[in-house]
């Protein structure tokens, strides 16, 4: 491999950086500088094709090298389409090509390119549909062809951390140019609180890559200076404020509404919401169409001066220099200093340059052939040779022998952040650039986006926009000289050939293009839909450009009314980790004050929400056999708790609810569905007065916090004078139930625990072990039960207080599944799973619960029309016999062959041996004793009976005893 | 009674346990009890713990201060039984001592948050006033450390720059997608929060505070201290 590094340059001094480092590309070892890119590296090392292109595996290589195109997309530690030639090698690093079998080198699928006549644009639209069995195997084979990158789905290979930062600028200046830097250093001396992003490790812009000594600038300090010097001295300068935050090496790829800002820092995602936002990215070479100008060897004029500059490295050896501007000779003049022989500089204007480069290109014996241009590149992995000829494409001048031509056309505007859904740009006929002249308030620009200037130019402009943006004053205009202003080339010189690649990324050429619009794509944004220009991982960055004026000319229009196609984020290609960021907080955890108990009792748990709430400890048909013939306790933390008090407080509960309650006594508690105002039971809870005007409502866990919203939510918008206590967190709780309970109870608490002195519905205060707590006698299981609710602080205390005292009872805790059979057992409904969103409360059996001759109240109106429409479905108890399989939640129920209704829950009941469940079923089956046929989920039926009461208990004796 | 009831556990010979116990014993963080409460004095390394409040940042539980609030159209009245110049708070704005700080959430709602056990005299002074004592309820971690600002950053969406949430501020925000109140002070960031998410939440803290130097600490080395001003 030819050594391209330079140990010294004849006209600048190159940046030294002694760090060897070594990486692998395609399992080769690579060694690199620390101060290297991706790109720069394998480029030293004499690797020339990088890449394949997208459709017809054309070799692509180093081009602009500032992570614009698709060419440089590679995977690099398992991440695709990492930006080879915007990131930093690291030691170790596994870079490996995309799109490219065997290897870019010799690539099987290059196939494509001798099929091109076979693939036109929009060719899935017109090719394999005819046979029909064709377009199947052919879409298998285009889709497996098609795509860049890979993902490692396995995550296996990539074991990233992602992290989502944030930040709150008063003014976000994003591009760390000449304009960029000025701007920070005006708006910092205003005392704003600036955040500076640069997409480069470095400040700079593209001074960093220049030798050309600063003039006139209104800071005469940095007169005399090359750019670079004067970039570093400003830089210095910012340094100093503790007001200005910078972030290299991170690249803004989207601008939203209200100044946000996503912005990717290697695998950290910064979102940014500036105050304002002064945009700055500058330009970049112009992409330059001609006959075969995607070939590897043809660069960028800022691309190589990048290479030689920053990386110290050889871009080529005998090159061929295009131009149209005075930039060219410097571009010349740095080859040359690097070694490399420059056999014409090819200067599309009929004045000659006086710039001090362009005498040195001049004394070095370069010839210099005005009025001339690029025709072709010749050579097929790898350029071998140029044609130069007129600008119109007519005449061929010479041809040279060569391994690198250099492209420096002028420069476009990086548009993307400016425009981004926001703002069509336009053509500037006289700065001869597309350009956003007037942006929505609060977003600034500056720099090189309003067509390129001198650093002085540049830094007065970048200055007085800071100040503006500071100020909260209007855009500043912009204003360009005659000698700034660069004629623009024709987008394609139209010189012979069929290779004139307009959009890079997707293989699209000019004569494509020229055909889609023939079949009646007339329109930029339809174009570029069947074409699919400016569609690939650059999205159109690179040839947003040609795209818009080769659209304009070749439906017959003028460059002036040529409109570029919409840009949207991202602006580079994004990691989906960096958008999703660390995901297990997006799901927080609620765990009750005795969660740890339960783990350290083995239980399962299940997800109520965000709850975790123990499924069960065990064997669920041992845990309610126990319950049933002894004692248990569940943790029923969870439940919502509101203490609801004020003057109005009954009134409101009278509203609220569909019951009465102005009668409940003191310490008594009431059972209550809750009515939406549409007349659906959504909820069920109950309702205890735990002192004179004070009242405590407990509801499901599951919609506790819409109970919460629904009541806050109706205080705000009538004049109840009601107080609403979310008293949720500040109590656990637990259920005692079982015929031994109250034995346990007596032991821990000091009051009448007889039925008399605490009698079923009623609620009371006591302490255990000096902690106070209230008493509900209440119950979902059916048996003899209490609920104590007490501070959670006392959570784990409390529960092995209880488990101690209980074990002379062999208490044994018992999980949600285990209560769902006991309620089940019952016959109680649980809202949520034997209800749906249209469930009315007269067909669910709670009509018991509604008072409708009480004053108006939630859903009122509605329940009379449910009533007087009369019963149609009801929810039902039934049971199986012994031995039938247990129907799963959800099958049908089925009368001659027709689906009449569905079970809503169903399970085994070890306490009475056989199946039962809740099921919905038309009124005609709903007659106790009606045999139903229920459909099993694999097949076949069983057979149910209707029952008219609770198939446990049903004259709840245990319950009251 | 229910409410008041409660905090007049004298007699509890129960411990009361942070919502983060299996936290500390998962790390067998070195505990003492304090007013009643089972807390984290340290993990183990405190002179580690101690270099990272001043070059890095910790995270300490102090779930066991009191904290009390005070809501409804008489708030603003009844939070002079405590404090005469509190009424003319701010929304989002505190007035503090070393063991006392009140900070007002809303136009008629106020957190007052206490030294651990001294919730049972401020609940006597407010009596009358349905104030509600928060207990274990709430919930308490705090970022110490000079890089504490690292992990917040991570942590939340809210502007936390330093210029305009100042010590003695209050934010109403949501830390990992969880609802916290912020109250800053020059040393820490006071995150109060719902008692069931605290895990959650400190785990989380954990696993972003991971890649800057977080470590969990306890009250020997970031003792609570409720003074907000400079």
């Amino acid at each position: 491999m030819p050594d391209k590094r330079l140990s010294s340059h004849a006209y600048i001094s190159l940046s030294e950086c002694d760090q060897a480092i070594a990486f692998t590309f395609n399992s080769k070892v690579i060694k690199a500088r620390s101060d290297d890119t991706i790109a720069s590296a394998l480029h030293a090392a004499g690797i020339g094709i990088l890449s394949r292109s997208f459709k017809y595996h054309r070799p692509r290589g180093l081009y602009d090298g500032y992570g614009l195109g698709a060419d440089l997309l590679l995977a690099v530690d398992g991440t695709p389409n990492v930006r080879g030639d915007k990131t930093r090698v690291e030691d170790g690093m596994d870079v490996r090509s995309q799109n490219a079998w065997p290897s870019p080198d010799f690539d099987a699928m290059a196939v494509n390119n001798t099929l091109v006549p076979l693939l036109p644009n929009g060719f899935y639209y017109k090719m394999f549909h005819r046979p029909k069995w064709l377009w199947p195997i052919a879409e298998k084979f285009i889709r497996k062809a098609a795509g860049i990158g890979a993902i490692d789905t396995t995550g296996e290979t990539v074991d990233t951390r992602y992290e989502k930062r944030y930040r709150f600028p008063d003014i976000c200046v994003i591009g760390g140019g000449p304009a960029g830097l000025a701007s920070c250093l005006a708006a910092c001396q205003e005392g704003k609180h600036v955040l500076l992003v640069e997409e480069d490790p470095q400040l700079g812009g593209h001074s960093v890559h220049t030798a050309t000594k600063v003039a006139n600038c209104q800071d005469d300090r940095l007169n005399g200076l090359s750019e670079q010097d004067a970039a570093g001295a400003i830089w210095d300068e910012l340094k100093t404020y503790k007001n200005l935050e910078i972030l290299t090496s991170t690249v803004v790829f989207a601008l939203y509404e209200d100044n946000l800002i996503a912005a990717q820092s290697k695998h950290d995602l910064y979102k940014i919401r500036a105050g304002a936002v002064i945009l700055a990215p500058g330009a970049t070479d112009r992409h330059l169409v001609f006959e075969n100008n995607d070939i590897p060897g043809i660069m960028t004029g800022r691309g190589v001066e990048r290479l030689i500059t920053m990386h110290g490295v050889k871009p080529g050896t005998r090159a061929v220099v295009i131009g149209n501007h005075d930039g060219v000779y410097h571009t010349a003049m740095l080859l040359q200093g690097a070694g490399v022989e420059v056999l014409v500089v090819a200067d599309s204007r009929s004045d000659a340059a006086t710039t001090e480069a362009a005498r040195i290109v001049n004394e070095n014996g370069t010839p210099i052939q005005p009025l001339s241009t690029i025709h072709a590149a010749k050579g097929r992995k790898s350029v071998n040779g140029a044609v130069i000829g007129d600008i119109a494409g007519k005449v061929e001048h010479a041809s040279y022998r060569c391994d690198l031509i250099v492209i420096a056309a002028g420069f476009k505007p990086q548009l993307s952040l400016l425009s981004m859904g926001r703002v069509q740009p336009g053509w500037d006929e006289e700065r001869q650039v597309f350009r956003v002249e007037k942006l929505p308030d609060g977003l600034y620009s500056t720099g090189d986006v309003h067509g390129t200037a001198s650093f002085a130019q540049l830094y007065k402009e970048g200055k007085a926009v800071g100040l503006a943006a500071a100020q909260g004053a209007e855009q500043p205009q912009s204003v360009r000289s005659k000698e700034d202003i660069i004629v623009a080339l024709p987008a394609d010189i139209p010189a012979k050939g069929k290779h004139h690649f307009i959009c890079k990324c997707m293989d699209v050429t000019r004569a494509e293009a020229c055909a889609s619009i023939a079949e009646g794509f007339d329109r930029v944004e339809t174009l570029k839909r069947y074409t699919s220009m400016g569609m690939g991982p650059c999205q159109g960055k690179m040839c947003y450009e040609a795209v818009a004026r080769l659209a304009a000319e070749d439906t017959g229009l003028s460059t002036s009314v040529a409109v570029p196609t919409t840009v949207r984020p991202p602006y580079i290609p994004v990691s989906f980790g960096v958008l999703a960021g660390r995901s297990q907080h997006l799901i927080p955890i609620r765990r009750t004050a005795m969660h740890d108990m339960h783990q350290q009792a083995g239980a399962t748990f299940l997800n109520a929400g965000q709850w975790k709430r123990p499924h069960s400890y065990g064997d669920v048909q041992r845990e309610a056999r126990s319950m049933r013939e002894g004692l248990g306790i569940i943790d029923v933390s969870t439940l919502g708790k509101l203490g609801i008090s004020g003057p109005d407080a009954i009134d409101f509960l009278q509203f609220m609810l569909p019951g009465k309650f102005r009668k409940l006594a003191t310490g008594k508690i009431r059972y209550s569905a809750m009515i939406g105002e549409d007349g659906i039971l959504f909820e069920d809870g109950t309702l205890a007065h735990v002192k004179e005007g004070y009242y405590y409502m407990s509801t499901t866990t599951g919609n506790q916090d819409a109970i919460r919203s629904l009541f806050w939510w109706w205080i705000v918008t009538t004049d109840f004078d009601v107080k609403i206590d979310n008293l949720g967190p500040i109590f656990a709780a637990v259920n005692i139930s079982g015929k031994n309970s109250r034995k346990l109870l007596e032991k821990l608490v000091d009051i009448d625990m007889s039925t008399e002195g605490f009698p079923y519905m009623s609620t009371r205060n006591a302490t255990i072990n000096g902690v106070p707590v209230m008493l509900f006698r209440i119950g979902f299981t059916g048996e003899l039960s209490y609920e104590i609710h007490f501070p959670s602080e006392y959570g784990e205390a409390m529960w092995t207080h209880i488990m101690a005292e209980g074990a002379e009872y062999s208490i044994k805790p018992f999980g949600i599944e285990t209560q769902r059979i006991l309620r089940l057992e019952k016959g109680h409904l649980l809202p949520g799973i034997d209800t749906d969103a249209l469930t009315n409360p007269y067909e669910a059996g709670v009509g018991f619960t509604i008072k409708d001759n009480k004053d108006d109240f939630i859903g009122k109106a509605f329940l009379k029309n449910f009533k007087d429409r009369g019963i149609e479905n009801k929810l039902i108890p039934y049971k199986l016999s012994a031995g039938d399989a247990i129907p799963s939640d959800g099958v049908a129920i089925l009368k001659a062959g027709k689906i009449t209704g569905r079970v809503t829950s169903s399970r085994m009941s070890p306490i009475l041996g056989y199946g039962i469940g809740l099921a919905w079923v038309n009124v005609d089956q709903s007659t106790p004793g009606t045999k139903i046929a229920i459909r099993l989920a694999g097949g076949g039926d069983v057979i149910g009976e209707v029952l008219d009461h609770a198939a446990y208990d049903p004259e709840g004796v245990l319950l009251k005893s | 009674m229910i409410l008041q009831n409660y905090i007049s556990d004298d007699q509890a010979t129960f411990v009361k346990a942070s919502p983060l116990a299996q936290v500390y014993r998962d790390h067998s963080a070195s505990c003492t009890t304090i007013a009643g409460w089972n807390m984290a004095s340290h993990y183990n390394d405190p002179k580690k713990e101690l270099s990272h409040l001043k070059e890095g940042s910790l995270i300490v539980d102090w779930s066991h201060i009191g904290k009390i609030s005070l809501r409804g159209e008489t708030a603003t009245v009844d939070i002079a039984k405590i404090a005469p110049d509190a009424a003319e708070l701010a929304i989002l704005q505190s007035c503090s001592t070393e063991t006392q700080a009140i900070l007002r959430l809303t136009t008629d709602e106020f957190l007052i948050l206490c030294m651990p056990g001294e919730e049972a005299e401020l609940m006597a002074k407010l009596s009358d006033t349905g104030a509600i004592c928060h207990g274990g309820g709430m919930a308490c971690l705090v970022l110490a450390g000079k890089n504490r600002d690292a992990v917040l950053e991570r942590s939340t969406a809210m502007n936390i720059r330093r210029d305009l949430v100042p010590p003695g501020a209050v934010l109403q925000t949501t830390v990992h997608t969880i609802r916290c109140t912020l109250y800053r002070t020059p040393d820490c960031d006071i995150l109060l929060h719902s008692r069931e998410y605290s895990v959650s939440l400190f785990e989380a803290f954990m696993d972003v505070g991971i890649g800057v130097g977080l470590l969990p600490s306890g009250l020997d080395v970031v003792p609570v201290k409720l003074a907000g001003g400079r």
